[in-house]
């Protein structure tokens, strides 16, 4: 089962995991009675000490998000991903936004007007992926000069921040 | 904190074993080509004998180049781990001094291996060829033998010790050219006579090897001057006082440079 | 404030305790009053530039070097008293060497290796056999460098040793094999509980392993502390500051990196986030941001931290 688990984020390597089972039930891909790899395996597979893996099944049976099994790998409990879930996930991505924009010195009225800007797209604004197949439509925007983001040649080099590795 | 029962130490015996046959394993090369010039000799033997040439008799002499070439096999034994490579043997569960001996018995036990191989194919070609066993003492044949024993684990203290073992040899064998050279034919030069005591001295290297100890040392005069000159005389207890000195010093070195590897 | 990084670890039980571990080579100190801590069960990872001690400390830690003073202990054993059975309880992965034994056949090697580890369990080596794909009727001179490492790998892990000593263990492999090794090191750590002490350049592969890191420097060990703690104290700080800034001298002794760019500095600083903020604000920057660092970036800022 493949995480995604990033040693550049600010979230020790435990809380990485938790947010991403979190994220695979609020999502749906994890479905309840789905079950985990066992921390062996999971350890394995990420390439991560087992400690951190067996701290963070603890801590999702702790929510309440998988009930543990002895000798056997974690199940996803038999609930409904409960709004609190879903509140967790928005509250985290909005709290990655608020430091990005922070570290750009961007306030956060400043950001949450930017956020609606861009979720509506326009010609002049560039598109977001999961837009494209919206913008496919019509096929103006495509050519548009304005949307600078699809003018950029995959030779461009690499934006500074980027992940190298 | 607990040591687990189940990580103990290995059984001297099973450390025994592999490393005698991983000793075995390291000489197969030299096995090869060894016995390819065994199969030489016996192609030209044949051939000579079917020509018609005499027979060949059986001589403790013959075993006299096996008793070198027991000073080498430790180079062989010990190939590729010299005394800063050899951190495998070492990082094994064994005493490190220990583990030394270990491997130079092993090494031992299969070049005595040889030569009885070797003085097994002889025998052969005496019979074959209708020569005769020299009717010699018994100490004559121990010679080779015993000399071999005292070389190997000579040569096995070299091989443990010294980076470049080969330089060693090589210097040894030209400075003791170097010093006949500078000694000249009197070989009066203190220095070259206790070399030469070494090699053809009463208890020497070459009594060890052939039983056969120098008597009536008398001058000689020829082209080059004067030159003393021995004939030699098989002689039980010289050989046998012989033999207890070079194994004693043989066994020494020997224990001193497996316990005193250089530490890497 | 003042930053002395943490040399000693808090705790009971150490896989590996050393004090003032000592040894000199000749004129020169290979290592100089090391206090190695490795707790029970831990993923140590070692750090330092070559020549630092590293595989001097493992060495003494085998007992196949005697220390000049001071003493070690591994899984409660002296290793200068009783060596052969320290060894016996660890895997030892060493330096990259040529260490003879090219004439056997990876399969032979294997069988030589197991006479001696009677712990030894086919089972778990055949799987790994098969995991590092190793073709056992090769000769080991004719291996190829990473094929003979994993070899080298496999004879540490099969006789699953509570403690593993592994020198650069990843050195030689590509990529790919290097990713997979890892998850097997993963693997068996779950499985056994043993404890893993790595001395290695390639801090980031290691990282979601580590749990510990140890920093050396000369023969010194600067630094020693768990991995949650590194990420906690040590940070790294953007801030703008206003023209004409002075600095923050309240700050001197803890800032471990400087950089920056133009009127941005970019300081990696060990403290509690709140006080270091506060004293940042105080100087008159702006905080932008505080993130923890990767363990490598961390090993890099420690090692060249200037005394």
């Amino acid at each position: 089962m493949q995480l995604s688990i990033d040693t550049a984020d600010p979230r020790p390597i435990h809380v990485q995991i938790v947010d991403e089972v979190r994220r695979a039930v609020v999502l749906g891909t994890l479905a309840a009675g789905d079950v985990l790899p066992p921390v062996r395996h999971m350890a394995a597979e990420l390439r991560v000490n087992p400690a951190s893996v067996a701290e963070a099944y603890r801590a999702l049976e702790g929510e309440g998000l998988v009930a543990m099994r002895w000798g056997r790998g974690p199940v996803v409990a038999d609930r409904a991903a409960e709004p609190g879930d879903r509140d967790a996930l928005v509250r985290q991505v909005a709290e990655r936004a608020l430091r990005d924009a922070r570290r750009h010195g961007i306030g956060a009225a400043e950001l949450a007007e930017a956020i609606r800007a861009a979720a509506s797209p326009s010609p002049a604004s560039p598109a977001l992926p999961g837009d494209a197949i919206r913008a496919s439509a019509s096929p103006r925007v495509m050519a548009s000069p304005a949307s600078p983001a699809l003018l950029e040649s995959p030779a461009s080099p690499v934006q500074p921040g980027a992940p190298a590795r | 904190m607990e040591i687990s029962a189940v990580h103990r130490l290995p059984r001297r015996a099973d450390v025994a074993r592999e490393q005698l046959r991983g000793v075995g394993l390291a000489l197969r090369r030299e096995a090869t080509v060894a016995a390819g010039v065994l199969a030489l000799a016996s192609i030209l033997i044949v051939w000579a004998q079917l020509r018609g040439e005499g027979a060949l008799d059986l001589a403790p002499e013959m075993g006299i180049p096996i008793a070198l070439l027991a000073l080498l096999l430790p180079m062989a034994v010990w190939k590729g781990e010299g005394p800063a490579s050899r951190s495998y043997h070492h990082a094994m569960p064994v005493e490190i001094g220990a583990h030394a001996v270990a491997r130079g018995l092993a090494g031992l036990v299969w070049m005595l291996g040889a030569a009885g191989a070797y003085f097994g194919w002889m025998a052969l070609v005496a019979a074959g060829t209708g020569g005769w066993v020299d009717s010699e003492p018994w100490f004559r044949w121990a010679g080779p033998v015993v000399g071999a024993v005292a070389l190997y684990l000579l040569g096995t203290a070299l091989a443990l010790r010294a980076v470049h073992p080969w330089r060693w040899i090589g210097g040894a064998v030209v400075g003791h050219t170097f010093l006949r050279a500078l000694a000249g034919p009197g070989g009066d030069m203190p220095l070259f006579r206790a070399a030469d005591r070494v090699l053809s001295g009463r208890y020497g290297l070459y009594t060890l090897l052939s039983g056969s100890a120098p008597v009536h040392v008398h001058k000689w005069n020829d082209l080059y001057g004067e030159v003393n000159y021995a004939t030699r005389v098989p002689n039980a207890g010289v050989w046998m006082v012989s033999a207890w000195l070079w194994i004693a010093i043989a066994i020494t070195l020997f224990f001193w440079a497996a316990y005193r590897q250089p530490e890497a | 404030m003042t930053a002395s990084l943490p040399v000693r670890l808090d705790g009971g039980a150490f896989a590996v305790s050393t004090h003032a571990l000592t040894k000199q080579f000749g004129h020169e100190f290979s290592l100089l009053g090391v206090d190695l801590q490795v707790p029970e069960g831990a993923v140590y990872v070692l750090v330092g530039p070559n020549g630092a001690g590293k595989t001097t400390t493992m060495r003494l830690l085998l007992g196949l070097l005697s220390p000049d003073s001071g003493r070690a202990e591994v899984l409660g054993l002296d290793p200068r008293a009783q060596g052969p059975l320290v060894r016996a309880q660890v895997g030892y992965v060493p330096e990259r060497g040529d260490w003879g034994y090219g004439y056997m056949t990876a399969g032979r090697l294997l069988e030589h290796h197991a006479a001696y580890f009677p712990a030894w369990d086919w089972e778990y080596a055949t799987r790994l056999v098969h995991a590092f794909e190793i073709p056992l009727q090769k000769r080991m001179s004719k291996l190829s460098k990473g094929l003979a490492r994993r070899v080298h790998l496999l004879m540490a892990l099969a006789h699953r040793p509570p403690l593993l000593l592994l020198d650069e263990p990843t050195d030689g492999l590509d990529p790919v094999m290097r990713d997979e090794t890892l998850g097997m090191l993963a693997e068996h750590v779950a499985e056994t509980g043993c404890t893993v002490f790595i001395s290695t350049h390639l801090v980031h592969e290691v990282d979601r392993l580590a749990d510990h890191l140890g920093v050396m420097r000369d023969g010194r060990l600067t630094a020693q502390l768990p991995r949650e703690v590194l990420h906690r104290m040590l940070r790294r700080y953007r801030a703008d500051i206003p023209a004409g800034w002075t600095g923050a001298p309240a700050l001197n002794g803890t800032v471990v990196k400087r950089g920056g760019v133009g009127r941005e500095i970019q300081w990696s600083i060990w403290g509690e986030e709140r006080e270091v903020a506060q004293q940042l604000a105080e100087s008159g920057a702006t905080l932008r941001d505080a993130a923890p660092l990767t363990l490598e970036d961390a090993a890099v800022a420690l090692l060249s931290r200037k005394e």
